[in-house]
């Protein structure tokens, strides 16, 4: 397991945790007919994303070695993916706590607020996707491939609907269906796809080596790692399944629950990315 | 913060570089409170620089650079000379020979370039282990608990022991202890002591070395006394057809690149000499330079030259003319008189001999595990080509069959009359050119008795029964008194590089046997733990010298000038003035010093060296602002034997009958003569002679299954250099095994395997690799002996697995000869 | 941009594995112990077979010293976020250790472990050819400290032509990759790249 890279762990599905979930969100504020009551709360509940994007951010410097350079990073915004991240996850998250301050202070017109979530959102997906074209590096072979995007948007899936979710529930939105019972069933489809990417990779990585490497060896407890993380993911839809039965509003409690699960699973399935590191040469 | 390098400081370089950086990222974080400018222009580091350096800079506002000629004074064989940069009292950075900065490489005058461990010594210079001041014992022997004391206590105390020794045992119980740590040094540490020691009366002498015990006690049989010199220089390779090597390995054991691998490789890739290794090892010579390998089971080449040598004989390639006239012992017809019928060599391979046993390439293929087919085909490549070059390491004679495998190796040069000819060699290593460098005016020992250099624990324990008949004294009939003084003097043999340090230990730390003793080290080695008292040496760059530049050079050779390049660290004081201070003690300082000052002796013998060779620089300041200066082996010298080979009724060996004798009558009357323990043989004709431990020891290996010899780590020199982090990370400590071994016992690369012998266990990591035998283990000599609280040794010292059972002629060190079991731990 | 692309030449068939190219620099450029701007990388492999109480064998083993193949299409450049880790004059890959900010993706990307990260700094540190050597018409250290003298430096079009082509064998990845400025004098034992015949025996040291 690639623990050692565990900044990096907990930044990538943290904040692709975030991203997922303020997609569901922007979907309730612009798409849905909430309450102004349930749009309010919906709003400032959302300082959560903005919490967890400045905890992933902070996170992330642990893996650097001088993070007081840590501006540095965006020196080759536009050439260089990760300069492009660190600029559009920062954006994202910068305008996510100016639309929360709009919002909380009432500060501007709906429209002036719209616009700046709709700007969020564009960086929101910039930002995954510079995160994802990091990883695709040519002499990375584990990582050089359409798996890493699946991976990452699953990720992004999974964890933000679990965490949307939440976020409904603490805003007291229960209705429509698809706000109350979509992210269940999306998440279902996406476990699904991630057990088909599981699998791929799985066979994909015998084919993969070096003079050195060989990339089975690198993660040697692969199937057991994976077993977990399924498991995980089991349990959570288990969990938040048996709610959608039931009348009224879903439990904020077993979807904390269910996001819970979803995000260690989803650590596990990234430590066992960054442990699949390896090189077409001598690393 | 700023840092000192002052004397009494006690950090070493990596210490001081983790005390530099928290230093920095202070600053660092201040700087950050200034917003992004500060970030993106205001942090300045000082790339390419030591924390000494910076702190030098920091103090001074920039110091110049200035360069000073010192060496590497170790025990490789070569002695490289050594540029050390200095700025401001530190060494910066060394560089090494650049022939007098032309940077002129050309091939014969060529740049003696120093290899890791000398590029690394200036953080042995600047290491945690050094020692700073005179300390005395205060725990058990060998504990390492010691106390301060001051020069005066030191010199006091060593000088009333030296003189209550001298008086209730007389100088043959002082014994000045084998020892390699700074091997060249010429007026500096060794001489300077023995010189010290012979004025106060003398000391017990050792013979032999742990490095070729067996083959000097070996070959004068063969070739005479003066058998060194019937080597041929490794240039004649270059004349060869073929090179056929046992053994021999200069990539590991003379690394310089002034010396034996660099002359090596050109000489056998220039002229493209097809060269056939016999090794157990894949060594680091080989890689594709070869072109082939023979992997042999350690112990057994002698087997491998028989049925070579069954091979020539039968199928007619020997050459019959050249042993008839130069040799003695090959058949019937050059058999001395005294000798008993079916003694001759052809007799012993034929089977007619007394063991009756014919010596086919079959028998030897079960022994060696070379298959039969290729036996013969090296043996058929041998006899059909001229010229050959045989030549061998010293690791087969470092055997308990050492003496007789090193001279069996001859035969095959001598079968096929491949001696004092172009291209030849007569089976030895290969010669090295030695340009002479005055030293100190001869004092004679007068205690004449000598142990074998192996049997000084022997000497300490049962000294008074050691006779010449059974324990191979020399100079007396038996020795009158055991050690009960032992001066080591930058020796890790007192406990590492003996064999069997856990009786070493049991015997050192009685100190009602050896009374006392003595330590003279720059490092706290496992050797220092014993000292009663400890004194803290300067090293080689503290001090001064003039020296040759080694003993396995090839054919460059040429002195070296030390300079001082920084100042005496800490309390350290070189050999020569401990050994004036105890001598002034003693009263006979006059006698010592004759009045002069170490530079005195320096000046005095670059007047002689002038004398001898006109066109060395007028002054010795002159020639120490070029370090070395280059002598090549005159173009007609080199060919080991030429002389012998072109007239020997004019140049006879120093050998009782003045041929090459094959059959020895001096050995056959030892064989007859000496006490041997049960299973030692010793016997007029080279043979080949299974050992205890050896191969074919069944009973042992059910027990113990693999064989274990020890080879020469790049990453030391013996055990110097162990100390030093950089070359520990760049050379990782681990045994080899072969991945079938390996498998059986499913170890992998890097796992910790327990290694145990009948003597000990230790722990180090297992490297699976192709490049070893099956059955056959290795592993660095010299690792640091660590014992833990079960006396199982943590640091990995092969010594711990070694005997102490001595090789039967030489008595020497059979430290190759270890059966062992490697499992998980 | 650039003017002449630099390299070096390493030749396998003289290289004993002895480090000394690795020591030397590490001395010169006071590296600290796990830092190494020039590793030195054994590649061996073969098989055993009984033949009743003897062995046959295919072994095979060598060295490959490499530093910083001041590559013509970097990959440790694409990927630096700040910008430190970029071509400079004579085609040399530098790391701006004032500017660096440790993120290791240099590292990551590099097939030759060329970018080294130094704990004790906090950042990125590599071989940077001697430039400032170089400047002065000096060579740099490692190539003048090899015993064998299995090294050589300098404009890596004199160095094909004086030497051939060949600028991978294993373990090294394809040239196309990065486009080394690297030539090779092959071992009479080296594998070619991608043939999977062998181990890298010194995993510890590089």
């Amino acid at each position: 397991m690639g623990w050692n890279e565990w900044p990096l762990i907990l930044f990538t599905v943290i904040s692709q945790t975030a991203v997922g979930a303020f997609w569901w969100c922007c979907l309730a504020l612009i798409g849905a007919d909430l309450s102004s009551e349930q749009r309010q709360r919906l709003e400032r509940n959302m300082l959560l994303l903005w919490v967890m994007m400045g905890a992933a951010f902070a996170l992330s410097s642990f893996h650097m070695g001088s993070p007081f350079r840590a501006m540095n990073s965006m020196l080759r915004f536009g050439q260089a993916n990760l300069s492009n991240e660190v600029v559009f996850g920062g954006a994202f998250a910068g305008l996510g706590v100016v639309y929360w301050l709009l919002c909380l202070r009432n500060a501007s017109s709906a429209g002036v607020r719209r616009f700046v979530l709709l700007l969020s959102l564009l960086c929101s997906a910039a930002f995954l996707w510079n995160t994802i074209s990091f990883y695709l590096m040519p002499t990375v072979p584990t990582w050089y491939t359409p798996l890493t995007p699946a991976a990452f948007i699953l990720t992004a899936i999974m964890g933000g609907s679990a965490l949307a979710c939440v976020l409904f529930g603490l805003s007291g939105i229960s209705e429509p269906w698809l706000l109350r019972n979509g992210p269940a069933v999306l998440t279902c489809i996406a476990v699904v796809a991630a057990v088909v990417v599981t699998i791929l990779q799985a066979t994909s990585l015998a084919g993969i080596q070096s003079d050195i490497h060989r990339a089975t060896a690198l993660s040697p407890d692969y199937g057991i790692l994976m077993a977990a993380r399924f498991a995980l993911f089991f349990v959570a839809l288990a969990l938040w399944l048996s709610q959608l039965p039931r009348a009224g509003a879903l439990s904020t409690a077993v979807c904390t629950s269910s996001i819970v699960l979803i995000m260690l699973g989803e650590m596990i399935g990234r430590g066992v990315f960054y442990a699949l590191h390896m090189t077409v040469g001598l690393v | 913060m700023t840092l000192k390098t002052t004397p009494e400081r006690e950090t070493s370089l990596s210490e001081q570089a983790t005390l530099a950086s928290p230093a920095r990222r202070t600053t660092l974080k201040a700087l950050t409170a200034g917003g992004l400018a500060a970030i993106a222009g205001g942090i300045s580091l000082p790339f390419v620089m030591s924390p000494i350096a910076r702190a030098v800079e920091q103090a001074t506002g920039g110091a110049t650079e200035t360069t000073v000629w010192n060496s590497c004074l170790v025990n490789c064989g070569s002695r490289c000379p050594l540029r050390c940069h200095v700025v401001d009292g530190a060494i910066r950075w060394i560089s090494t020979d650049d022939n007098n900065g032309t940077g002129s490489d050309e091939f014969g005058a060529h740049q003696v370039r120093a290899c890791l461990r000398g590029r690394s010594a200036r953080r042995r210079v600047y290491n945690p282990d050094r020692l700073k001041y005179p300390m005395k014992r205060v725990g058990k022997r060998g504990e390492g608990k010691f106390e301060r004391i001051s020069w005066d206590e030191a010199i006091r105390t060593i000088g009333d022991k030296l003189r209550h020794t001298i008086d209730t045992y007389g100088n043959e119980a002082i014994f000045y202890h084998y020892g390699s740590g700074s091997t060249g040094y010429n007026f500096g540490g060794r001489n300077a002591c023995q010189r010290f020691l012979r004025i106060i009366g003398g000391y017990l002498n050792y013979y032999g070395t742990y490095s070729t015990a067996q083959q000097e006690r070996a070959f004068p049989f063969t070739y005479g006394s003066d058998f060194k010199a019937h080597r041929s220089l490794s240039r004649e390779m270059g004349n060869a057809r073929l090179v056929v090597s046992f053994g021999y390995n200069p990539a590991e054991t003379r690394m310089s690149g002034g010396s034996e691998i660099y002359q090596y490789s050109e000489w056998q890739q220039r002229n493209e000499v097809r060269t056939i290794c016999v090794d157990p090892r894949y060594t680091d010579t080989m890689l594709g330079k070869e072109d082939e390998w023979i992997p042999i089971r350690p112990g057994t080449d002698a087997a491998l030259v028989n049925a070579i040598a069954h091979v020539l004989i039968t199928e007619d390639m020997v050459d019959q003319e050249f042993l008839d006239k130069y040799c003695v012992g090959y058949d019937e017809k050059t058999l001395p008189a005294s000798a008993p019928p079916n003694s001759s060599y052809k007799a012993y391979i034929l089977g007619e001999g007394p063991d009756k046993t014919v010596k086919t390439p079959d028998w030897a293929s079960r022994i060696t595990g070379i298959p039969v087919d290729r036996i013969v085909k090296l043996a058929r490549e041998i006899g059909q080509t001229k010229p050959v070059f045989i030549t061998q390491g010293w690791s087969l004679q470092r055997h308990a069959n050492g003496e007789q495998a090193t001279r069996t190796i001859c035969m095959l040069a001598l079968l096929t009359g491949n001696i004092g000819l172009p291209g030849t060699n007569n089976g030895d290593e290969p010669s090295s050119f030695a340009y002479p460098v005055p030293g100190y005016p001869p004092v004679p020992n007068k205690v004449k008795a000598s142990i074998p250099v192996f049997l000084w624990t022997d000497a300490i324990t049962r000294g008074r029964e050691m006779t010449a008949a059974a324990d191979g004294i020399q100079g007396v009939e038996q020795l009158n008194q055991p050690i009960k003084f032992i001066w080591n003097y930058s020796s890790n043999t007192l406990i590492n590089q003996h064999s069997d340090t856990t009786r070493t230990h049991k015997v050192l730390q009685d100190d009602s046997q050896c009374e006392f003793i003595l330590v003279i080290e720059n490092h706290m080695t496992p050797s220092a733990r014993y000292a009663d008292i400890l004194l803290p040496d300067v090293t080689n760059f503290e001090n001064s010298d003039i020296i040759s530049n080694g003993y396995a050079v090839g054919e460059l050779g040429g002195p070296i000038f030390l300079s001082q390049a920084i100042k005496p660290m800490f309390e350290c004081r070189s050999a020569y003035e401990v050994c004036s201070a105890l001598a002034r003690h003693l009263g006979v300082e006059e006698q010592f010093t004759e009045g002069r000052t170490y530079e005195d002796w320096l000046q005095q013998a670059y007047s002689k060296m002038r004398d001898a060779d006109p066109e060395l620089p007028a002054t010795l300041d002159e020639a120490r602002k070029i370090g070395m200066i280059k002598r090549r082996a005159p173009a007609d010298t080199g060919i080991g034997l030429a002389r012998f080979r072109q007239d020997p009724a004019a140049n006879p060996l120093k050998t009782p009958s003045g041929k090459i004798e094959i059959y020895s009558e001096a050995l056959a009357t030892i064989a007859q003569s000496w006490t041997l323990p049960e299973g030692d043989v010793i016997t007029p004709l080279p043979q080949y002679v299974a050992t205890w431990e050896g191969a074919e020891d069944t009973e042992t290996r059910k027990t113990y299954p693999l064989q274990l010899f020890g080879f020469h780590t790049k990453g030391r020199t013996h055990s110097s250099y162990h100390n030093v982090d950089v070359l520990r990370q760049a050379v990782t400590d681990a045994v080899w095994i072969n991945p079938m071994d390996a498998a059986a016992r499913g170890i992998s690369t890097g796992d910790m395997v327990r290694v145990t012998s009948k003597r000990g266990e230790i722990r180090l990591v297992a490297k699976v690799t192709s490049r070893i035998m099956p059955g056959v283990a290795a592993m660095g000599e010299g690792a640091w002996y660590q014992p833990d609280s079960a006396g199982i040794d943590r640091g990995g010292c092969i010594n711990t697995l070694t005997s102490q059972r001595p090789s039967p002629l030489a008595k020497g060190n059979p430290q190759h000869t270890n059966l062992v079991q490697i499992a998980r731990a | 941009m650039m003017t002449t692309q630099y390299g070096f030449y390493i030749d396998s068939s003289k290289c004993t594995g002895c480090k000394t190219c690795q020591l030397a620099c590490k001395d010169y450029k006071d590296l600290s112990v796990d830092v190494n701007f020039r590793r030195v990388y054994e590649y061996s492999g073969g098989t055993w077979q009984a033949d009743g109480d003897t062995w046959r064998q295919d072994v095979f083993a060598y060295y490959l010293s490499i530093a910083c193949n001041h590559c013509a299409d970097p990959a440790c450049t694409k990927v630096c976020p700040s910008g430190a880790m970029a071509k400079h004059e004579n085609g040399l890959v530098r790391v701006d250790e004032e500017v660096c900010i440790g993120c290791k993706s240099c590292a990551m990307a590099c097939p030759y472990g060329a970018p080294q990260y130094d704990a004790t700094k906090g950042h990125m540190t590599k071989c940077d050819g001697c430039h400032e050597r170089v400047a002065e018409g000096k060579q740099p250290v490692c190539v003048e400290s090899c015993p064998l003298r299995a090294l050589e430096f300098g404009p890596v079009d004199e160095l094909r032509q004086k030497h051939g082509e060949i600028g991978a064998v294993a373990p090294l990845p394809p040239q196309h990759f990065t486009h080394p400025s690297l030539v090779i004098k092959p071992s009479r034992k080296a594998r070619p790249s991608g043939s999977h015949e062998g181990v890298l025996g010194n995993p510890k040291e590089v």
